[in-house]
């Protein structure tokens, strides 16, 4: 029992030592690998971080009653009031007129001087809104057609719009994501396997001795793989330590910023998944692609095929 | 150093000439009815039957080969280069399979074997090559104990057989030279060294003294009889008829691929 953990713990050792000694062999081609690797989970990892705020900020929105009603430029927003009212299901119609719209928009974007503002566009560009109340959130959808339908009504918002909105964003920027992260992958397994590679020819007299003396191709090709993981765990490392920077310099710089721009990121700073599952995915992710390039730099040379 | 060897059973020592003797005769026509006697006692350690060995640009490499190697046998093989030498070494170490017949080392059939299994006949077998297959950058020792790292073997274990095998080869004052600082001599000893360290019964020895002077060869045809005398079966080829004649061993010579 003795003499097998003894022999357990040499092969370990053993493994280490040549895994570090082809680390050593590799020189300056192992920053190459590395830091392909970090870009790629950079990558990958501010396009995660993106999908899970987007994510948040859709339940934030949660499902409401209100219909945003955007009248055409030249309507009266007081002549419109009454026929909103008739249609069936609809509780309130609050009228925003463009004048109070400007001055709120103003101040979400952290615009102080109001008149500044106004001359620099040239004039008020909003039109008059209202904000109308349905009696039922399920009930929204419908009203919402009804009144796009009205004359003079030149659009109809509601959340449930804004969600599928958002939620088209996220499908798009994730199809983006899943592409480049493709192309990234194959960037980063062919600079890991022609890496390895390189570090199995400048050992190729010492992997041909370690055959004709009996090594199996498991023992004499272990620690190219274990040197491909350390590459993919310290790129995930570097590009985890990049994106918590990133997060720090947006989170000092969302700190000034108008409610608007604050309410798209909030949370992104304190969410638990950035701070827990974004490094073990990274790791993970990150020791999947040594593996499989350095499994393919060593396939060529295996043993006797 | 006797207890190196101790599993395998002890020949009579062989009375070791001090110099190479010119004039001395080879004795492969000597076999006597003797000889013909201990080999049916003794176990056979390498059998090739109708081998054959075609490569892929058609040259034939070897035709119908048949041989019996019993253990504890010493034997020369002889030839002109290009003969079929390494090519008949190659195919007991699997480096080559043979394109027809049978190679059997050590009870394993050689056909297709490959993989793990090709691995543990080769711990059954010590290689000594003539450029010697060092490792650069490793000194005496640790190529040496690289065999050992190479199969698995603890730290204890190593450190208990590199000693009685550098004494063997007597260089223990070399253990931490590199190979660079070597003479060509201790470098093949190095390498004989590293080849029986882990008590094989078989060395396969492809033109060990190829790149030595007449001295350095003549020492490690000694260490080779020397290894022969504790039970191990040596093959050896070379086209030093000079060698051959002074080691005075039986001869198989190979012309053209056939054992003549």
């Amino acid at each position: 029992m003795v003499q097998n953990v003894v022999r357990f713990f040499t092969k370990i050792d053993y493994l280490l030592r040549e895994t570090f000694l082809g680390l050593r062999r590799g020189g300056w081609m192992n920053w190459a690998a590395i830091s392909t690797v970090a870009v790629l989970l950079f990558l990958f990892g501010a396009s995660l971080q993106i999908s899970w705020q987007l994510e948040n900020v859709l339940g934030q929105l949660g499902s409401q009653l209100e219909i945003s009603v955007y009248l055409d430029e030249n309507i009266v927003g007081e002549s419109m009031q009454p026929r909103l009212l008739l249609i069936d299901g609809v509780a309130a119609a609050k009228l925003i007129p463009k004048e109070d719209a400007w001055e709120n928009l103003m101040k979400d974007l952290g615009k102080n001087d109001l008149s500044q503002a106004t001359q620099q566009i040239g004039g008020n560009p909003l039109v008059d809104e209202f904000k109308v109340r349905a009696v039922s959130s399920d009930r929204v959808p419908d009203i919402a057609k009804r009144i796009s339908g009205l004359k003079g009504i030149n659009e109809v918002w509601y959340t449930n719009e804004v969600v599928e909105r958002i939620g088209q964003l996220r499908r798009a920027l994730s199809n983006s994501s899943v592409a480049i992260v493709a192309i990234f992958t194959v960037i980063a397994i062919a600079v890991i396997t022609t890496t390895i590679r390189l570090i199995v020819l400048a050992r190729r007299r010492e992997i041909e001795v370690m055959q004709l003396v009996g090594a199996t191709a498991a023992w004499i090709y272990f620690p190219f793989v274990l040197q491909g993981i350390f590459f993919g765990i310290t790129g995930a490392g570097s590009a985890y330590l990049m994106l918590m920077l990133s997060l720090n310099l947006l989170g000092d710089a969302i700190v000034n910023q108008p409610e608007l721009i604050k309410s798209l990121t909030l949370g992104l700073t304190t969410d638990l998944r950035s701070q827990l599952l974004l490094p073990a995915v990274l790791m993970i992710f990150g020791s999947v692609i040594g593996v499989v390039g350095s499994l393919l730099a060593v396939r060529r040379f295996s043993f006797n095929s | 150093m006797l207890i190196f060897f101790r599993i395998f059973k002890r020949l009579p020592m062989l009375k070791l000439p001090t110099k190479p003797n010119p004039t001395s005769v080879n004795s492969s026509t000597a076999k006597t009815s003797d000889a013909n006697i201990n080999n049916a006692q003794k176990s056979v350690i390498v059998k090739l039957e109708n081998v054959r060995k075609t490569y892929a640009n058609g040259a034939v490499g070897l035709h119908d080969v048949n041989i019996k190697l019993y253990k504890g046998d010493f034997k020369f093989i002889t030839g002109h280069s290009g003969s079929g030498k390494s090519t008949l070494l190659k195919l007991l170490y699997g480096a080559e399979q043979a394109t027809d017949g049978d190679v059997i080392v050590n009870g394993f059939n050689l056909k297709g074997l490959k993989g793990n299994n090709l691995a543990m006949l080769r711990r059954k077998i010590g290689i000594v090559f003539q450029d010697y297959k060092l490792v650069p950058k490793r000194t005496v020792s640790e190529n040496i104990a690289f065999v050992l790292m190479a199969q698995g073997y603890t730290y204890k274990e190593i450190q208990r057989r590199v000693q009685p095998a550098l004494k063997m080869v007597g260089l223990m004052h070399k253990a931490d030279c590199f190979p660079e600082e070597l003479s060509g001599g201790e470098q093949q000893r190095t390498s004989i060294a590293r080849a029986i360290v882990n008590t094989p019964p078989l060395v396969l020895a492809d033109e060990p003294t190829g790149n030595l002077d007449p001295d350095n060869a003549w020492q490690v045809i000694k260490i080779l009889k020397k290894l022969n005398s504790f039970g191990v079966t040596v093959l050896l080829t070379t086209h030093d008829e000079q060698l051959v004649r002074a080691a005075n061993h039986p001869v198989l010579h190979l012309q053209n691929g056939y054992i003549v």
